[in-house]
This record gives C-alpha cells, sequence and structure tokens, in this order.
C-alpha cells in the first residue's frame, strides 16, 4: 500500500511541478527532503519515477493554453501548443502529446530495461563528450530560432557571462560578484526565464484574443483515429528522447528540443502551430524523463540537481547503485510505473478542460494574472532558494522591460545556455584542464 | 517576606528562561543543499524532535552553501547558540581566499561536539602502478576544484617529480563518473567513493596509497611512499557549538555520544548504516582539526 501513496505523492506533485512556472523538480525533491527521509529506497525511486512522469503530462497543459512553460521542457509546446491553441486546436494538442507522452514513457522504460541488461557498465559519458553534446543541443536550440547567427552569438556570449556570476570554492572558475552580497548567489534564470519568455510569449507577443482559446472536446473515436497519423512522430520523438533524457544536466531540456529541431528540419512545410514538431518534442520529454534515471540508477552518478538530492538520501541508506538496479526497479515494480502513466494520461487529458476555465478569457485579464503569478513565484523561488526574493523581483522587471523594447528578439538561446550554464561552465573548464590549458 | 517572594520569583524567571535559551539551538548547515551535511543535519533535529537529545530542541537554517553557511555564522557568532557542521577544507577555503562574501568564522567562541576523520586514497585503473607517477605525467582527478586541493596537488608533484595534471571535479559523483568514463586512469577518493566505483566496475580499480593514518589494512600512507612527511591530509568534519553557556556542548556532546554508541534514533541508525567513526573527546578533536595542513 505505501508504494501506491509514493507514487501516489509523486504524481499529484508533479502536476504542481508541470503546471506552476518555476517550480521544477529541486524545488519539490526539496520540499518533500523530510518526508523521502522516512521512505525506503523502493517508495523514493517510485516517488521520484512519478514525480518526473506526471510533471511532463502536465507541463503541456500550461504550455498550450496559456503560452507559459511549467517546466523547462516545454519550451517547444510552448511555441507550436500555443499557437494550435489560440487557432482553435487546444484538444487536439492536449490528446495528442497526452498520447505521444504515453508511447514516450513505455519506449523509455524499454531503453531502460535493454541499457541495464545489454549495456551494463560500459556507459559513462566523458567531460569532453559531455561538452560536445551540450554545444551540439546549444547550436540546435539556437537553429529553431528566427533570430541571425550574430544575435545568437551575442545571446549565448551574453549566457556564459551570466553564469559566471556568484560565488564557488572552484579555483578554476572565474567568478564575478564585485564583492556586491545580492550577486554572491548568482543571476536567477528563473527570473530571467519568466521574464524574457513567459511574460514575452503571453503578454508582449500574444496580440490574439485569448478568447479563442477554448477547449472543444473533440469526439474520442475521431482523436484515437487521428492518433494514428502522428505514430511516426511518436515513436521517432520517444527515440530521441531516450538518447537525450542521457545528457547531463539537460535530460528532458535536450529531448524535447532535439526532438523538435529534427521535426522541423524534416518537414517541408513546417509553420508556426505545428502539430507533428509538438507531438514529438512531448514524447521525447516523457521518455527523456524516464532514461534520465540510468545514469543515477546504475553508475549511482545524478546527472541533475533534482536527482543528485534523491542520490544523497538513497546513498545515506547505503543504496547499492549496480547495472542491475534498473531492471530489477521494473520488475519490482512495473505495474506501479505502467499504472502511474496511465493515470497521469488520463488526468491531465480530463484535467485540461478546467484548467482551461480557471484561466481568464479576456487577454488583459490573463496577462495581469499571469504577470502576477510569474512575480510571486519569481519572489518565492528568490527567497527560499537563496534569500535574494527582492533581488531577482528587480532583475525580473528589468528583463521584462528589455523583452518590451527587444520584441523581435528571440531569447530561448540566452535561456537555455544560462539555465544549463553551471554545468556548462564546470564541464569547460575541467575540460581545458583534461587538455592541459588550464 | 514579600520582598523574598518577589527576588524568588525572579530567579525562577531568570533560571527558567535561561534555561530554556540553553535548551533552543539552530543548527547552521554550511553546505550544498541536498548534500551529506544537510541530511545529518535533519536527522539529528529529528531525533532532538523525539527528545533523544537530552532536551535540545533544533531548528534549521539551510543557506545552501559553504560560503553562504559561513556568512550565516558570522552573522550570527554574538547572538545567539548555535551548532554548524564545518570541514576543514571549506574552512581553509574561506581563510585564503579572505571573501567577504565568503567569511571565515572566528572560532575563539566555538567548542567540538563530534568530529569525523576521512582519509583520501589514491584510486588507479589496475594498468596503473604507484611507480608510474614518478616516471610519467598523470591526470588525477578530484572531488573538488578548489585552490587549497591544486595546491596540496603541486607540492605531491614536487615529490612526485613529475608534472601531473589536475582535474577538479565537482564532487565524488563526477569524479566517479570520469574515471569510469576514462577521462581520468587515477584520482583521490574517500573509501565509500572508492566502495561505490567498485561496485560500479569490479576489479578494475586498486588502492594505491592513503592520505594520512590508513584504516584499512595494506595501504601505505602517500606520506612513506614519498619520503616527505608533510604530504598528509584527511578531510576533517567538526561539529561546532557556539555562544554556549555552562558546559553545554559536553552535554550535547555526550547525548549524540551516547546515539552513537547505542544506534538508536535516527542519527545513530544512520551511522551504524554508514559504519562511521567520530571522535568525542574535546582535547583529541581540537588536536584533530588543528592537525592537518588544510586546518592552518
Amino acid at each position: 500500500m505505501s508504494i501506491f501513496l509514493a507514487a501516489a505523492s509523486g504524481i499529484l506533485l508533479g502536476m504542481v511541478a508541470g503546471l506552476v512556472p518555476g517550480v521544477g523538480m529541486t524545488t519539490i525533491v526539496m520540499s518533500m527532503y523530510l518526508v523521502l527521509l522516512s521512505f525506503d529506497t523502493g517508495q523514493i525511486l517510485i516517488f521520484y519515477f512519478c514525480l518526473l512522469a506526471s510533471s511532463q503530462y502536465f507541463g503541456s497543459i500550461p504550455a498550450i493554453f496559456l503560452g507559459v512553460a511549467g517546466e523547462s521542457s516545454s519550451n517547444p509546446a510552448v511555441t507550436e501548443g500555443h499557437a494550435l491553441a489560440r487557432s482553435g486546436q487546444g484538444a487536439q494538442a492536449i490528446w495528442f502529446t497526452g498520447i505521444s507522452s504515453f508511447v514516450g514513457s513505455i519506449v523509455g522504460l524499454g531503453f531502460l530495461l535493454v541499457a541495464s541488461t545489454w549495456l551494463g557498465n560500459r556507459m559513462a559519458l566523458g567531460t569532453g563528450t559531455t561538452l560536445l553534446i551540450m554545444l551540439v543541443v546549444g547550436v540546435l536550440v539556437c537553429m529553431t530560432t528566427t533570430n541571425g547567427w550574430k544575435t545568437n552569438l551575442l545571446l549565448t556570449m551574453m549566457a556564459v557571462i551570466v553564469a559566471h556570476v556568484g560565488t564557488g570554492n572552484s579555483g578554476s572558475i572565474p567568478y564575478i560578484n564585485f564583492g556586491l552580497p545580492w550577486l554572491s548567489s548568482g543571476i536567477s534564470y528563473i527570473a530571467l526565464s519568466a521574464a524574457l519568455i513567459s511574460v514575452k510569449e503571453v503578454i508582449l507577443t500574444n496580440s490574439a484574443d485569448h478568447s479563442t482559446i477554448s477547449y472543444r472536446a473533440a469526439e474520442f473515436r475521431t482523436l484515437l483515429a487521428e492518433s494514428l497519423k502522428y505514430r511516426w512522430c511518436m515513436l521517432r520523438g520517444s527515440l530521441i528522447g531516450a538518447v537525450g533524457g542521457l545528457v547531463p544536466g539537460l535530460t528532458t531540456i535536450a529531448s524535447s528540443h532535439y526532438a523538435y529541431t529534427v521535426e522541423k528540419l524534416i518537414s517541408k512545410n513546417y509553420k508556426k502551430g505545428h502539430m507533428p514538431a509538438l507531438v514529438s518534442s512531448e514524447g521525447a520529454n516523457n521518455s527523456g524523463a524516464v532514461t534520465m534515471l540510468l545514469p543515477l540508477l546504475m553508475f549511482g552518478v545524478p546527472i541533475t540537481l533534482s536527482e543528485a538530492i534523491i542520490f544523497g538520501i538513497l546513498d545515506a541508506k547505503s543504496w547499492s547503485f549496480t547495472a542491475q538496479v534498473p531492471l530489477q526497479l521494473f520488475l519490482d515494480y512495473w505495474y506501479v510505473m505502467v499504472a502511474a502513466n496511465i493515470v497521469s494520461l488520463i488526468l491531465a487529458i480530463k484535467f485540461a478542460p478546467y484548467l482551461v476555465k480557471i484561466f481568464p478569457k479576456n487577454k488583459n485579464t490573463l496577462s495581469v494574472v499571469v504577470f502576477a503569478i510569474l512575480l510571486i513565484i519569481v519572489y518565492l523561488a528568490g527567497d527560499l532558494g537563496h534569500a535574494s526574493g527582492i533581488f531577482d523581483v528587480v532583475t525580473f522587471l528589468i528583463a521584462c522591460a528589455i523583452a518590451m523594447v527587444t520584441p523581435r528578439i528571440n531569447y530561448l538561446p540566452f535561456i537555455f545556455w544560462l539555465v544549463i550554464g553551471n554545468v556548462m561552465i564546470e564541464t569547460f573548464y575541467r575540460y581545458l584542464q583534461l587538455i592541459g590549458l588550464l | 517576606m514579600s520582598k523574598i517572594k518577589t527576588i524568588l520569583a525572579v530567579a525562577v524567571l531568570l533560571g527558567a528562561t535561561i534555561a530554556s535559551a540553553a535548551n533552543n539551538l539552530n543548527i547552521i548547515v554550511a553546505g550544498a543543499k541536498g548534500g551529506n551535511l544537510q541530511l545529518v543535519s535533519n536527522l539529528l533535529a529529528n531525533d532532538a524532535k523525539n527528545n533523544l537529545l537530552n532536551g535540545q530542541t533544533i531548528s534549521l537554517t539551510e543557506p545552501g552553501n559553504a560560503c553562504r553557511g559561513f556568512a550565516e555564522a558570522v552573522k550570527q557568532q554574538d547572538k545567539e547558540t548555535f551548532l554548524i557542521p564545518v570541514e576543514n577544507l571549506y574552512l581553509a577555503n574561506a581563510q585564503v581566499k579572505n571573501d567577504p562574501l565568503c567569511p571565515a568564522p572566528d572560532f575563539l567562541r566555538a567548542r567540538p561536539v563530534y568530529t569525523e576523520v576521512v582519509p583520501f586514497y589514491l584510486v588507479a585503473r589496475k594498468t596503473v602502478r604507484f611507480t608510474d607517477l614518478k616516471s610519467r605525467p598523470i591526470s588525477i582527478g578530484y572531488n573538488s576544484d578548489s585552490q587549497l586541493e591544486k595546491n596540496w596537488h603541486q607540492s605531491m608533484n614536487q615529490s612526485y617529480q613529475q608534472q601531473h595534471r589536475f582535474i577538479g571535479y565537482q564532487g565524488t559523483s563526477g569524479l566517479i563518473n570520469g574515471i569510469l568514463a576514462k577521462d581520468i586512469d587515477v584520482a583521490w577518493m574517500s573509501l565509500p567513493g572508492f566502495i561505490r566505483l567498485e561496485k560500479t566496475a569490479p576489479g578494475e580499480f586498486v588502492l594505491l596509497a592513503v592520505s594520512s593514518q590508513d584504516p584499512v589494512a595494506g595501504v601505505a600512507p602517500i606520506a612513506t611512499l614519498l619520503g616527505n612527511q608533510s604530504l598528509t591530509r584527511a578531510l576533517v568534519t567538526t561539529w561546532w557549538l557556539f555562544n554556549e553557556q555552562n558546559g553545554q556542548f559536553l552535554e550535547l556532546s555526550q547525548s549524540i555520544e551516547k546515539l552513537y554508541r547505542s544506534g538508536t534514533g535516527e542519527w545513530g541508525r544512520w551511522v551504524v548504516e554508514n559504519q562511521k567513526e567520530f571522535l568525542f573527546d574535546p582535547k583529541q578533536q581540537l588536536k584533530e582539526f588543528h592537525g592537518h595542513p588544510w586546518s592552518r
């Protein structure tokens, strides 16, 4: 029974992580820290699995209907899904992304099993490979925008500089803080992403009337038949996502952006509001949400911050990380894993109409509500995370002003590089050490 | 008579206030969020809640990293009683950097509660022998990229008479990943780190040397192997009680030692599960904390 409670709490909190922008896995895992300490290792892993899976299902709902990424991997869904919702295809978008997410999860589980059985200890990413994958993903992200290459280069360089702001014990990374206490924890990417991506998308560039966004439920059979049209996108996205999930620090972000870019590149008639690109990227992030567990479970190597926290708890409970762990976990709890995905799928599809009703139809009201929610989240995330709520709010407001005066610039590359900034600069400076330049 | 009553009442009230103040503790976690120090702090706080620490109650202050932990500690030094776990590596870093954003607390008013001493092992792929370190340059991995690690690496290079390359990872997990991915063939890590590596790749790695006294039979200290007695190091983590009154630190130390010996409470069970060994004698703790080069 207790394993089901762990699964249920994972699904429920995954809903929160998926639906509320700025509340990610790390925040949820941190807030559950004391509860997780009292769980046994199986419960902890099932909780985390369900949290990851559920957040991916629900992350697409605000992305599609509000144009706000509930979690970082939903950025492609903001671009494509929101355009589809505005053209009256919100129900279809929710349905197809739900099905694709389910396919992605199953493919991810399959990948987990194959890797656990066949790859064993042979899989570990070196510093050079990690850096190369990061660069490839970053370049692909730049390619998804309509910015010129100079703009993308400038945004990338700015992100690299901002990622150096803060303090740390590293003797190689030249941190910048000018001796100012409020810069000691760095500049929050939550504040910048809320302003430069979410506010810009919802408030500044969204000139269409939100009253056009409604949830018109289509007939079940029609939707099921239409789903088959996208079967190859789903499968392609899931397979790409399975590999993307293994990229340290990026995981589901790499999964969704990789699949999204590939789908756009192979599409002959791409235009904004492209269902195959949406379906593929959403399947990919679910697949990645499963495979990202591989390095943690097989090698005891966490590749995201939330995984690192889970790892710390498992390690303290003398958990053994071996190549056979994912296989054993699946054999023990396969029914919980599959059930969690089915429940999340049903809840996401069923939940969407109610969520849509909560959203104000008037564009101005919606803008104000979204702005207020983002402002509160920015403050709370800053205050709880590193006692810099006021500074983060100021950063957010300045970034909003910048977004307002530069409506043509797509800041996705800047935010992308910034989100992976810490991992990227650590990897970069270590690579310099490895090749003897530092 | 009424004067005596008033004096008595005031004395009782004052006594109760002092006793109550003495029983309230903050733990300042000077480490990464979700890290080991935070985990242990939570376990201690839970045991305090369950009245296993002789009536002490504990609340946690979790600043999130060592720099902020120190900053919080410095701020509170003249205010309330608090407990702070300090790794001497972080302390030494703070002293070296002399950064107002990373201040080092003054330990004059601090008393040690308990201490853990963790030596490091030179772990190598089976194909690498200790003599290779003297004959050719090799990339050596560390679980931190700090200036102190680099300094220690340099002083060892002088003894090896080689220019081995310093490769700094963020934490033991990154280091293990690096060695598994063949970024590096040699690394300094704690014994639990080596055990994790062994579980992942059984039989592929060996212990070549140890950085201080060896609790595992058969591994020679690096200081002996290189004939340089100054090459000794260990990660010493001491839990310090600041602004304590009337020997409160001893009371706390003894109640924690009781959990340690009996393996009771959440903290005690964790200690038993992880086969931890601690020092509780105040004099011995001070000797350990100040006795290693990183503490100076």
